[in-house]
């Protein structure tokens, strides 16, 4: 493929930054875009602040390029400051507003999206007392996906 | 066979260059390009026919009620049913919502079950649902095998439904069900089938008849015609006993403080002003197609699947899902490239020009059953030639070679 504008997206999908799993972590979120794509969070908390921050799962180039910037910007930061990163802060991060691709939009804003949720549930409830783990493969869901629409 | 040459000079859109580079549009399952003739009918209809149908007797509304129901008669043959078995819709989701709301409504109750498949549209999946959570009544979904085709196993869910609503053409896996094998299995049990048309109906000859299926639904806009028209076809014994869907003008021959009298079939059905330039293009491309020939264009899209899927399997370690015959499927190749995700997949052969589809295809369910993420698509129509496979196929590889 030749450079296209997406080059820097193309190069953090194949050096991904923070891209892994995390062995104990203090609060984890499983997030699922409308597309289909789903990413979790790992995060360590300290003192109110992100002491480390990792992601995994099954996204695109474009929601790894804005995980790799998001989550290495905000290391260090406290949880109210995190969850007060808006729209254009993003942009700032990734160097691009998909202004000319809004079909795209979702897929950037998901990864910080996710972040936040996680955020928010440490604050209200502290750390996971059941820490949750990636799904490694993923499996037919139809009996749990049946069972909640109440279908035998 | 085919002479797509021929053929995509009535294309204006294959003109088009995205991104600096010839369009290649590979996305018909979603929606089909338009051919002038269709374009001009409806040019033709605002420029000199325009008036409202069945309310006046003047000129112009008599030409345009004429246009009209010329357009029934020649959707009612291309089917093989009878003109007052045609009900217009705005697309084969309030086709296949109408029996839902009317049907479904007055004939299944606490206790019956309803079946369906796994493989269906959202638009034929969660309609059933619902009804099914309103009536207390058991919804019975048919699963797929690995393969993508409904085992017999399943079947017995048909023979103990009062209604079974199947998709004719699976539009993430191709697959063509055996509807005719469903309807027999149906009414000897009883019971009604609802068959959707909307990936069948523009790419094989369908004959209603045939099949013997009791409603049929499809949409106009995925087989030349434009957009905001579809087609519900119904037995007319059970259209006649059916409640109207929705109330208004044009369905009521008798209004009154005290009550109502419906109209007759098909008009029951179509409350309101209908889409007079939607039918009129739908009409014209079904002329378009029967000038081609639908035995024709079901060539020339087996050929263009055997083409494609060949090429497809050359690429290292991708999943093509659904039969791998294409005598058993329409012309849908959806497939997953580890390691690559085919929204990014889609993005990056837009620059180059070729609309591919990514995602779940409105059919998140069978995504589920068969345990795949979300899906790449390409599927083809008559415009679509051996040569553009060709391009594709370099510039997957060139993409997936950048991205690892
Ligand atoms: C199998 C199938 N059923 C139903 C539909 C719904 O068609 P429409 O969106 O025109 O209502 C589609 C198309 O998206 C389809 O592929």
């Amino acid at each position: 493929m030749s450079e296209n504008r997406y080059q820097k997206f193309v190069e953090l999908f194949k050096n991904p930054l923070n891209r892994r799993e995390m062995e104990n972590p203090d609060v984890t979120h499983e997030g699922r875009n409308t597309c289909g794509d789903t990413l979790m969070v790992f995060l360590k908390i300290k003192d109110g602040k992100i002491e480390d921050i990792c992601y995994q799962g099954a996204f695109c180039a474009f929601s790894n390029a804005s995980a790799s910037q998001v989550t290495e910007f905000i290391k260090g930061m406290n949880l109210d400051d995190v969850l007060a990163i808006d729209n254009p802060k993003l942009f700032e991060l990734i160097g691009d507003d998909l202004s000319d691709n809004p079909h795209r939009l979702s897929c950037i804003l998901f990864p910080l999206n996710t972040i936040k949720k996680a955020c928010e549930k440490y604050k209200e409830n502290g750390p996971d007392k059941t820490p949750q783990k990636l799904k490694k493969d993923i499996d037919c869901h139809c009996d749990e996906h049946n069972a909640e629409l109440g279908i035998q | 066979m085919l002479n797509t040459e021929e053929i995509r000079k009535d294309f204006p859109i294959l003109k088009r260059k995205i991104n600096g580079h010839p369009l290649v549009y590979l996305d018909n399952g979603a929606t089909s390009q338009k051919p002038i003739q269709v374009i001009n009918s409806i040019v033709d209809y605002y420029e000199n026919h325009n008036a409202n149908v069945h309310r006046g007797v003047h000129t112009l509304s008599a030409e345009a009620t004429e246009m009209y129901e010329e357009a029934r008669k020649k959707v009612a043959k291309f089917i093989n049913a009878e003109p007052e078995e045609i009900i217009f819709t705005k697309n084969a989701s309030e086709a296949l919502n109408l029996v839902a709301y009317t049907y479904g409504d007055s004939f299944i109750s606490q206790g019956d079950s309803i079946a369906t498949s796994i493989m269906e549209h959202h638009s034929g999946f969660i309609p059933w649902q619902v009804l099914a959570k309103k009536k207390n009544a058991t919804l019975e979904v048919m699963n797929v095998t690995k393969e993508g085709e409904i085992p017999e196993s399943e079947y017995s869910k048909i023979s103990k439904s009062k209604l079974t609503s199947i998709v004719h053409a699976s539009n993430v896996l191709g697959t063509i069900n055996p509807v005719k094998e469903f309807a027999k299995l149906a009414h000897e049990n009883e019971g009604v089938i609802l068959v959707d048309g909307s990936q069948s109906v523009p790419h094989l000859p369908v004959d209603v008849k045939d099949l013997d299926c009791d409603f049929f639904a499809f949409t106009g806009h995925k087989m030349l015609g434009p957009t905001g028209i579809g087609v519900l076809y119904g037995k007319k014994e059970l259209l006649e006993k059916m409640p109207p869907f929705l109330y208004g003008g044009e369905m009521v021959v008798d209004a009154k403080v005290e009550g109502c009298k419906w109209n007759e079939i098909p008009h029951k059905f179509e409350a309101g002003t209908p889409n007079m330039a939607g039918t009129i293009g739908l009409g014209a491309a079904i002329d378009y197609l029967n000038n081609l020939g639908m035995e024709n264009v079901r060539a020339h899209e087996v050929e263009l699947l055997s083409h494609a899927t060949k090429a497809l399997l050359e690429i290292e370690g991708l999943e093509l899902y659904g039969p791998k015959d294409p005598t058993q499927r329409t012309g849908v190749l959806t497939f997953n490239i580890p390691g690559l995700s085919s929204i990014d997949l889609s993005s990056f052969m837009d620059e180059y020009g070729f609309a591919i589809r990514s995602g779940f295809h409105c059919a998140q369910p069978v995504h589920e059953a068969l345990g795949i993420l979300p899906s790449a698509r390409i599927s083809f129509y008559i415009y679509n030639t051996k040569e553009e496979i060709d391009a594709l196929i370099p510039k997957i590889k060139e993409v997936r070679k950048a991205m690892s």
